[in-house]
């Protein structure tokens, strides 16, 4: 059964003003079902994560609509785009970004001060989402105590501790060995297919690329293409 | 309504760039010293001018002069006043700096006084009594203890050796000056049948007045009650006054730049970090204001640091700084009123020198500066 669409681009365009303007998305459309995780690549400045920051919320198109999970996020006001954003968005950075005075616990529970829940509550949430990424013994350690791969699963655990419609993801595995990354890659699979998170990333990584349900990729601006994920056939 | 970025963020953002952060307390620290000092001292100097001051006293001097160390009095005013009902008469021959300590540096002050001085200055006599002899010397404690004379030594008035006497303890005023007997000190000063001026006890400045004008070899004095005396020559604390007031607003300045500086250093030291709280969700005026929340605790930790060390400067005796600089011991008081003005003060300059740094935190670009930071 088709899902239903959560993200639709309909002919956006983004160009950065200057002297001379820079149009960076032209034209694009794009429709992303509930529960999909899609790769976005393309080579550098191809425009993938322009379209990732219209998506989060970070930045709007000069031309087009943004739809996220029935919200038109590309009009509204920059305090309004904040809230949405602090409710319905989970985003992961390729260096990870957690606030390195904070403990692993502290930085999952971030979002949830956007929220008025109890503090205990805030704490129930965030460790249970730091047992999800597998985290929970770590729960109390600052990042600069964390692996590489550890951070970004705290990331992970802060992305979807405010259970959001969507995690956004920049490059998750780029700073990571290849174990790790792996790691990661499974663990934004499982939020897609166990828990029906939207996942979009953005990737260089062929095997991050192979690993989402379906890729699209962009070239000066486009999409030139969109196809499912590669099946393994097993020749006998 | 969106959520204030927790406190422990901000408080521990100072810990974690302590360097930056200890630089921001020790620049609000001088300048809550600075003007701890200014403001303590200008109250200790009107304290010392109210300890001097008697007010059952009055005191006759010179109307064109209005400070005794430069008045000229003839005597006959002494008899004029004394033959008034119940008043005591205490003559005086005051000189700002005749006497040198034994160090040859320290300039004393000497005060002739005949024996009604008792009766009109509050003296307290911790060795000796007051001179009656010719080149006979009383000396305050604070002269004695700064120049270790006592009774017995011998004190260089006028080139002319003194023999010590007696040591008393009374206002900061006087228990920096030398007193010797008055008439022996007209005699080996050339000044004989001259006098400073008169402290006067138990008549009303309109009587004196009206004493003094029945006289016309009296008629350029004038009457005033001590305290109004004092309040004079308080011209020189206000001058004191307003050249801290001046020196205060000059350290503001630096310190609003310095600090403002130190903070937007801060601010962009931690951009990848308010880009992520944007990112989350945390609105501009969460950042605005934990930003400015933190500028205000480092205000706080310099004011807190400043009094402390203004505690210190209450055990730093400051000399030569009353009228006539004489050599006297002028402590600095520094009291809850001077502290809460000065934290008040700090605070302001605090939030005045965040408010460029703090719009910077609110308006960083998110995707921007995310896209790039490592």
């Amino acid at each position: 059964m088709p899902r239903e669409p959560i993200i639709q681009l309909r002919d956006v365009w983004r160009t950065y003003p200057g002297p001379v303007p820079v149009p960076v998305l032209r034209g694009v459309d794009l429709t992303i079902a509930a529960g999909e995780f899609v790769a976005i690549v393309g080579p550098s400045g191809s425009g993938k994560s322009t379209l990732l920051n219209l998506l989060a919320g970070l930045d709007r198109p000069t031309k087009g609509e943004v739809w996220v999970a029935g919200t038109r996020i590309d009009v509204g006001s920059e305090d309004a785009l904040t809230r949405w954003r602090g409710s319905r968005v989970g985003i992961l950075f390729q260096f990870y970004h957690l606030i390195p005075v904070l403990r692993a616990v502290e930085n999952v529970e971030l979002p949830l001060l956007l929220r008025r829940l109890p503090p205990p509550d805030r704490r129930a949430r965030a460790e249970r989402a730091l047992r999800l990424v597998g985290l929970a013994e770590r729960a109390h350690h600052f990042p600069s105590e964390l692996s590489g791969g550890q951070q970004q699963r705290v990331a992970i655990a802060r992305a979807i501790v405010t259970d959001p419609v969507i995690v956004i993801a920049d490059e998750p595995t780029g700073d990571l060995d290849a174990e790790s990354g792996a790691a990661v890659l499974d663990l934004l699979a499982r939020l897609a297919h166990e828990h029906g998170k939207t996942i979009v990333m953005v990737t260089h990584d062929p095997k991050a690329r192979d690993r989402a349900d379906r890729w699209v990729a962009l070239e000066k601006g486009n999409v030139t293409a969109s196809a499912p994920r590669p099946r393994i056939q097993v020749v006998s | 309504m969106t959520s204030p970025v927790p406190v422990r963020y901000a408080v521990r953002s100072l810990v974690r760039r302590r360097g930056t952060a200890l630089l921001c307390v020790a620049v609000f620290a001088a300048e809550a010293l600075m003007l701890l000092g200014c403001l303590g001292l200008l109250r200790g100097m009107r304290g010392f001018m109210r300890s001097a001051a008697d007010p059952a006293n009055l005191i006759v001097l010179e109307r064109a002069v209005g400070m005794l160390e430069h008045s000229r009095v003839p005597a006959a005013a002494a008899d004029a006043l004394a033959a008034l009902p119940g008043t005591v008469v205490s003559p005086e021959l005051v000189f700002g700096d005749l006497a040198t300590a034994p160090d040859g540096t320290t300039s004393v002050p000497v005060r002739g006084v005949g024996p009604a001085a008792e009766a009109v200055r509050r003296v307290r006599w911790l060795a000796g009594a007051l001179p009656t002899h010719d080149r006979e010397v009383a000396l305050g404690d604070a002269v004695a203890k700064a120049t270790g004379l006592d009774v017995g030594g011998t004190l260089a008035v006028d080139g002319t050796p003194y023999r010590v006497v007696g040591r008393f303890a009374a206002s900061p005023l006087y228990e920096a000056e030398a007193w010797a007997a008055l008439r022996g000190l007209q005699r080996d000063t050339g000044n004989e049948g001259l006098l400073s001026g008169l402290v006067v006890r138990g008549t009303t400045v309109d009587a004196a007045l009206a004493t003094l004008r029945a006289d016309p070899r009296l008629a350029e004095l004038d009457v005033r009650s001590e305290v109004d005396y004092f309040k004079s020559q308080a011209h020189q604390a206000r001058l004191f006054a307003l050249l801290a007031l001046v020196f205060g607003a000059t350290l503001g300045l630096g310190v609003l730049f310095g600090s403002a500086n130190t903070m937007r250093l801060f601010v962009e030291a931690r951009r990848a970090e308010l880009a992520t709280l944007r990112a989350l969700g945390f609105a501009r005026h969460a950042l605005f204001a934990a930003t400015l929340l933190q500028i205000t605790l480092l205000g706080l930790a310099g004011a807190a640091v400043g009094a402390v060390g203004a505690l210190g400067l209450a055990f730093v005796p400051v000399t030569q700084l009353t009228p006539g600089f004489r050599t006297v011991t002028i402590a600095v008081a520094v009291g809850p009123g001077e502290v809460a003005v000065v934290t008040l003060v700090t605070l302001s300059l605090a939030s005045i020198a965040g408010l460029v740094p703090a719009v910077r935190a609110s308006r960083v670009a998110v995707a921007e500066v995310l896209s790039h930071a490592t």
